[in-house]
């Protein structure tokens, strides 16, 4: 009874997220709802129309030396040519399918401070976060990205067996290849490992190495448009990102002095969190991915629908505080940008200012996130070098002072 | 950031945060009251508000001689003769001799023919003329549109508007000064086929002329030579308002040419601008055009709103009067010639602001806060929800639990309701019933729906403030967005969902809420409201509605049935609940 | 025999030099008076900038300053905009008396449109070219007079070039100074025509300059009035009353009014504004009235005599040789010669403004 049950949920949710509502939008992105959302979930480099662009441009020229706007990574371009163009979104789809199951997968193994919900209700939480679902219906890169950082997570804690860390190290390369903003994670990645580090290098640098030079081989400009004009912010599109502002906004002889310390500010913290957090590797893992996600050049929202969702998997939520408050600003600012966006963009009345101070909002929601994160972490590290085991001992006092917190904190 | 944390805790030490958090509700209502306080008593008010003026220095209106005087008028007094002999013609046959008339003035002309399917007005083809006129010396990126309808929003022969615009046009066709294109639009009405127009010329047309600065609906139905005075109408659909430069270049221009001049149909010259309720009139008049736009049969200038495109309507009215029809002509002649001195876009001046009189105003900055303050309104009714739900506070380790999830999946059902309700006159329409029955129809289900359904779910506590929280928490974001975007709906669907505020069925007596309810249902407060304003019962409201949407891309209908009407599904779904059955579920 | 040549060359050009000296020495200090004009508005709505600075053209012109040494400069060419109601013509008044770009279709703009920049104008003030330019050069030396008009937009203690970038009144100052000590002119009068104009000066310290602005801090200058016909505001009070000024008073070279004239004629009443000057001169105390205007505006020379007799008969034919090769080409020198040719006994050339006054 309950496998037919739960073979019945699959059903249901499997043919509603990836076949009904997606018919129901339509697949294409341009001619539904969706496109108001396009500033929220597309960079030149990860969106799925660059994506379209590369693959006529590669069909059209072999070689395909044409411009700089080829700025997608030229295997990533390669493996969905050999595909036929109405399959796409399944194979979107699969990576989804993929790391839902390896986040399940992590979750349940996991840590016993974890005291977050069951993983039923995490289940729930996967499916009914709507970022990760609009990211998965906008087709961007991302979706692969996030599925092989999950993948390279999953294999790496267990990094026992010299296969698990090979796989490890290849997802993980995947991820730096398609973005090379990832390149700071590798680092955090060796807390995962107790020994074998020296193997795990050698694979992660080999295999990310014969990406490279793969596309080298193939379209010899991929590092020009894909990852230095990514790292000079040379597409100047807006999005959610601090930096377009400054380069489309600013004057031209500053425009170098801010690509070279936003870039530092965006690294800066790499070697910290390294150290820092030695002992909790995921966690380390999760914030300096958030880090780097609020500085770099290109954000998505995707990147915070996974973040979201690790964070409220990993993290000790009740340690937190001002949970209503960073709810109320993530939900409004990812509600106004696009208004904003559109009120600039679209209607003409309004301007590139309303839609900046939107992103900073943003980025402020994002950083709310990131100091619940630390904070967490360094309440457990608290409460394991103090041994301190439960809530039990506290006195009458602290209690009913506690309580008075949980109305608008969580202490 | 720290430092508000900082402040936010100490608050909390204090006790402080908790005293307020129990007068939430009281505090959203009082937000409310501000809003509309601030509105209606404040925004009138002597210092409020500022004079217009014209703020980008290209614009120049009135720096030249406004030259369509006594030459031009025999011409024009020919055009009305011709074109009152046409009326008796088929549209294809008037467009066919027009269109002759203006190849002859060597403009480009080209017909539109479209096929319009709409609920209230029937299916039926239709057409429109347009022809370009390309300035001699001009690049031809820019244009602007002079547009005259055959018949106006009243279905009336618009005689002065077609003769005086191909008048004009002709007159145009001798100045070697057209820095940009001049489109003459001659459509059937100035509803769907004039917007099927526009959006085809930015989509498919072979025959452009460049984008589209500004446009001119003139609109003078009677046969007379001289009118009474001129009213000008400028809010768009969706509540784009055209920049504030040219619609105070034209009222400009109108009161240099000595033509009392009135907005938005208000007879503003009759009225006293330093009085207080002729400011109050005007402004609630705006803001109620603002969010019922495209609810009544358009004037003209709606049709152009979406594409960063400036648009306004310049109507005659009335017979008598001592103004001249070449005067009326004069109007879009001056207005034309600024728009041509224009660089690049209106840019300098306001894109968001309400007029007080024709030369009064107040900017953004000043009105916007009223709708905020509804936002937070419904925003704090939800957080104060929230806190009776407990799962703020932490004891519970199960954040989510059954009772929650229940009200999450109601609200997933009633967003996929309140969507289906968008369809809804769709389905009526195939039924054997008159846009009246339907529209009673509507009203009755809701009712119904009101009356019934707590006999069929009782939601626990918790799922009940968790209803009502999620429910006042989507009104309040969709509100957000709506902030910018259209001002005058927000604040109207903010102030008329007000009653929900009230509504809390802990009390016992839930007759008080239900009526409550019924009050505050989006289709009742919304026909009330409107066969308030317009005198009578407006059974079609609904129909109109959801046709202008479909035909016009008005949102009105979308954004009322996805937030307001959800909102209230999820109320009513909530009401169900009593005190006295907890106790004995206990 | 290519020895030979070189020498004679060398021989030659020694020659000439020595001759040259004796000719500008014996020239006093007014020959060489240059004007600066600049417009630095685009766009159709600015035509009264344009119109400004080319009525000071013809202003400066018709007072003694060739072609050869105005620098005109146009942002510009609103004669060939569209919107202009007569193509090709400028007017700076409504009764379309002068065509302002058609008047002996002799204007000569030398930078237009987007050359002009506070780039470009601070290499024509201090010379400072770093290529070699076919553009027209301020080629002024210690005893130059230079009239500098600017007319724009501006605000507090700057001028908008063009619509992306301004001069400040620093930059001013310095490039003042920096002539100065290159010795690139003798006085200056620095005339200025925008909003809140006397802001640009009012922290001038190089020495000999006169300043004049139209306006007051926080004042506008305005328009003078509009031209019904073409539909734009055809010319600045400031400049219009300055130059009617010019008009009324100056009718020939002997006029020795000075600019406490010119200012006192531009009244509140008829400027619509507070006009403002600023005079700072080395070791002199001066005030506007020790000035004259016709020193900047006009090329009165008084030019010593050249001796001719102390030439001696022999050296009759080669001075008549040097004006030929050399010098004939200004219409000055050909009076010289013909002079020279027809009337033997003459002993003695007065004065060239003598022969201008028809002689």
């Amino acid at each position: 009874m309950a496998v037919l049950f739960s073979l019945f949920t699959l059903i249901v949710v499997v043919s509603t997220r990836y076949f009904l509502i997606p018919s129901l939008l339509g697949l294409d992105s341009n001619a539904n709802l969706l496109q108001y959302l396009d500033v929220l979930f597309n960079t030149p480099y990860t969106s799925y129309k660059t994506l379209k662009e590369c693959i006529i441009m590669l069909n059209y020229n072999g070689n395909s030396n044409l411009g700089s706007n080829l700025n997608q990574a030229p295997l990533y371009v390669s493996f969905f040519n050999v595909i036929p163009e109405r399959l796409h979104f399944y194979i979107f789809c699969l990576f989804d399918i993929g790391s839902f199951y390896y986040i399940i997968q992590i979750t349940n193994n996991r840590n016993e401070k974890e005291l977050g919900p069951n993983s039923s209700i995490k289940l729930i939480l996967y499916l009914l976060n709507p970022l990760i679902y609009i990211n998965l219906l906008m087709k961007t890169t991302f979706v692969i990205i996030q599925f092989c950082i999950i993948m390279a997570i999953y294999h790496i804690q267990q990094s026992k067996s010299t296969k698990s860390i090979n796989i490890a190290a290849l997802m993980f390369a995947v991820v730096t290849y398609l973005d090379i903003y990832n390149l700071g994670l590798v680092l955090v990645l060796f807390n995962f490992i107790k020994d074998n580090k020296s193997l795990f290098l050698a694979s992660y640098g080999s295999v990310f190495t014969i990406f490279m030079a793969v596309s080298f081989k193939l379209q010899p400009t991929f590092i020009m448009n894909n990852i230095v004009s990514k790292i000079l912010f040379k597409e100047q599109y807006p999005n959610i990102g601090l930096w377009w502002y400054f380069f489309i906004e600013m004057f031209q002889e500053y425009r170098d002095f801010f690509k070279f310390v936003f870039n530092c500010y965006c690294y800066i913290f790499v070697l910290p969190i390294f150290i820092r957090f030695k002992n909790y590797s995921l966690q380390a893992f999760v914030i300096l991915f958030t880090w780097i996600t609020a500085f770099k050049p290109y954000p998505t929202i995707g990147e915070l629908g996974f973040i979201l969702l690790v964070f409220v998997y990993w993290f000790d939520l009740r340690i937190i505080e001002h949970k209503l408050i960073m709810c109320l600003l993530i939900i409004h600012s990812i509600i106004l940008l696009p208004v904003f966006y559109h009120l600039w963009i679209t209607i003409g009345s309004g301007n590139s200012n309303f839609f900046y101070a939107l992103t900073l909002v943003y980025v402020v929601s994002v950083v709310l996130i990131l100091l619940g994160m630390i904070k967490s972490v360094l309440y457990w590290e608290y409460e394991d070098d103090h041994q301190i085991v439960s809530t039990e001992n506290k006195s009458e006092t602290e209690i009913n002072k506690q309580e008075k917190l949980n109305l608008v904190s969580v202490q | 950031m720290s430092l508000l944390i900082k402040f936010i805790n100490r608050a909390v030490d204090s006790g402080l945060i908790i005293k307020l958090l129990k007068k939430l509700p009281f505090i959203s209502r009082l937000l409310v009251v501000a809003a509309i306080a601030l509105i209606f008593g404040y925004l009138p008010l002597d210092g409020s508000f500022r004079r217009t003026y014209i703020s980008e220095n290209a614009l120049m209106p009135n720096q030249a001689y406004s030259q369509f005087r006594e030459t031009e008028w025999n011409i024009v007094r020919g055009f009305r003769n011709e074109i009152k002999d046409l009326k008796v013609w088929n549209i294809d046959i008037r467009n066919k001799i027009v269109s002759n008339w203006l190849q002859d003035y060597s403009l480009e002309t080209s017909i539109y023919k479209t096929n319009i399917i709409s609920d209230v007005s029937g299916d039926h083809n239709s057409e429109v003329l347009y022809g370009i006129l390309n300035g001699q010396r001009c690049d031809g990126t820019e244009a602007m549109v002079i547009c005259a309808p055959w018949f106006n929003s009243e279905m009336e022969y618009n005689v002065g508007g077609v003769s005086v615009a191909i008048a004009l046009t002709r007159f145009f066709t001798n100045w070697p000064i057209w820095s940009k294109n001049i489109i003459l639009v001659i459509p059937e009405t100035p509803g769907v086929d004039l917007r099927k127009w526009v959006e085809s010329y930015h989509n498919e047309l072979k025959l452009t002329g460049g984008t589209i600065e500004s446009a001119m609906v003139l609109d003078y139905p009677s046969e007379s030579d001289s009118f009474d005075y001129l009213d000008v109408e400028y809010i768009g659909l969706n509540g784009a308002l055209p920049n504030l430069d040219l619609v105070n270049t034209a009222l400009h221009i109108a009161e240099n040419e000595g033509i009392k001049i009135s907005i938005n149909g208000m007879k503003s010259f009759e009225k006293d601008q330093n009085n207080f309720k002729n400011r109050l009139h005007h402004i609630s008049n705006g803001i109620q055009k603002m969010a019922m736009a495209g609810l009544y049969p358009l004037k003209g200038h709606e049709a152009f709103s979406g594409w960063r495109i400036q648009a306004i309507t310049l109507k005659a009215v009335g017979n008598s009067g001592n103004h001249d029809i070449t005067t009326f002509g004069r109007v879009p002649e001056a207005v034309t010639r600024s728009v041509n001195n224009l660089l690049e876009k209106f840019h300098q001046s306001f894109f968001f602001y309400l007029l007080l009189s024709p030369k009064l105003f107040v900017s953004i900055a000043s009105y916007l806060p009223a709708a905020i303050l509804v936002t937070v309104a419904f925003a704090g009714m939800s957080i104060d929800s929230l806190t009776k739900t407990n799962i703020l506070k932490n004891d519970a380790v199960e954040t989510f639990d059954f009772e929650i999830i229940v009200a999450l999946v109601f609200y997933l059902i009633s967003i996929a309701l309140s969507l289906s309700y968008s369809k809804i006159i769709n389905l009526l329409r195939n039924k054997n019933l008159n846009f009246d029955q339907q529209g009673k129809f509507l009203l009755i289900i809701q009712v119904f729906f009101l009356f019934t359904s707590y006999m069929i779910y009782k939601p626990t506590k918790k799922t009940y403030h968790m209803l009502k929280s999620i429910a006042f928490m989507h009104l309040s974001l969709v509100l957000t967005l709506l902030l910018a975007l259209n001002f005058g709906l927000a604040f109207i669907m903010g102030v008329l969902a007000f009653p929900m505020t009230f509504i809390d069925f802990e009390k016992e007596n839930k007759t008080k809420q239900r009526l409550l309810l019924l009050v505050s249902n989006p289709f009742i407060a919304i026909f009330c409201m409107c066969s308030w304003i317009e005198d009578k019962w407006t059974w079609t409201i609904f129909n109109v509605m959801s046709s202008s949407w479909e035909n016009l891309g008005c949102w009105t209908w979308p954004i009322v049935c996805c937030s307001w009407l959800t909102t209230w599904i999820l109320l009513v779904i909530a009401s169900g609940y009593s005190p006295s059955n907890e106790k004995k579920r206990m | 025999m290519k020895s030979n040549q070189l020498l004679k060359q060398n021989f030659f050009c020694v020659f000439i030099l020595l001759v040259l000296s004796v000719f500008t020495c014996s020239v006093s200090a007014e020959t060489n008076n240059w004007a600066v004009l600049v417009c630095t508005s685009r766009f159709w709505f600015n035509y009264r900038h344009m119109a400004n600075t080319l009525s000071f053209y013809h202003t400066v012109k018709r007072l003694g300053i060739p072609d050869s040494q105005i620098v005109l400069m146009l942002a510009d060419d609103v004669s060939c905009n569209s919107r202009n109601m007569f193509p090709g013509s400028v007017y700076n008044n409504k009764d379309h008396n002068i065509d302002l770009y058609g008047v002996n279709d002799d204007i000569e703009v030398d930078y237009k449109g987007y050359e002009v920049t506070v780039d470009n104008f601070m290499k024509i003030l201090t010379n400072k070219f770093q290529h070699q330019t076919n553009s027209k050069r301020l080629l002024t030396d210690k005893d130059s007079n230079i009239f500098i008009y600017m007319t724009g937009h501006g605000g507090d203690n700057f001028l908008k070039f063009q619509d992306f970038e301004e001069i400040v009144s620093e930059d001013l100052n310095m490039a003042f100074n920096e002539m100065w000590l290159k010795e690139r002119y003798n006085k200056i009068l620095f005339m200025i025509d925008t909003c809140q104009a006397n802001t640009m000066f009012s922290n001038f310290d190089a020495p000999n300059v006169v300043a004049i602005g139209s306006s007051e801090l926080d004042e506008s200058s305005y328009s003078h009035h509009t031209d019904m016909d073409i539909g734009v505001a055809v010319i600045d009070r400031f400049t219009y009353y300055v130059l009617e000024f010019l008009e009324q008073n100056i009718h020939n070279k002997k006029y020795d009014g000075t600019l406490q004239d010119l200012y006192d004629y531009l009244s509140f009443d008829k400027v619509h504004s507070h006009i403002g000057y600023k005079i700072d001169f080395l070791n002199k105390d001066l005030d506007l009235k020790d000035i004259k205007i016709l020193d900047f505006f006009s090329q009165t020379q008084i030019i010593e005599p050249i001796k001719y007799e102390n030439l001696g008969e022999a050296s009759d034919n080669t001075f008549k040789d040097l004006l030929t090769s050399s010098l004939n080409h200004t219409l000055v020198n050909e009076k010289i010669e013909n002079i020279v040719s027809q009337h033997a006994e003459l002993k003695k050339i007065k004065s060239f403004s003598d022969i201008n006054n028809g002689a």
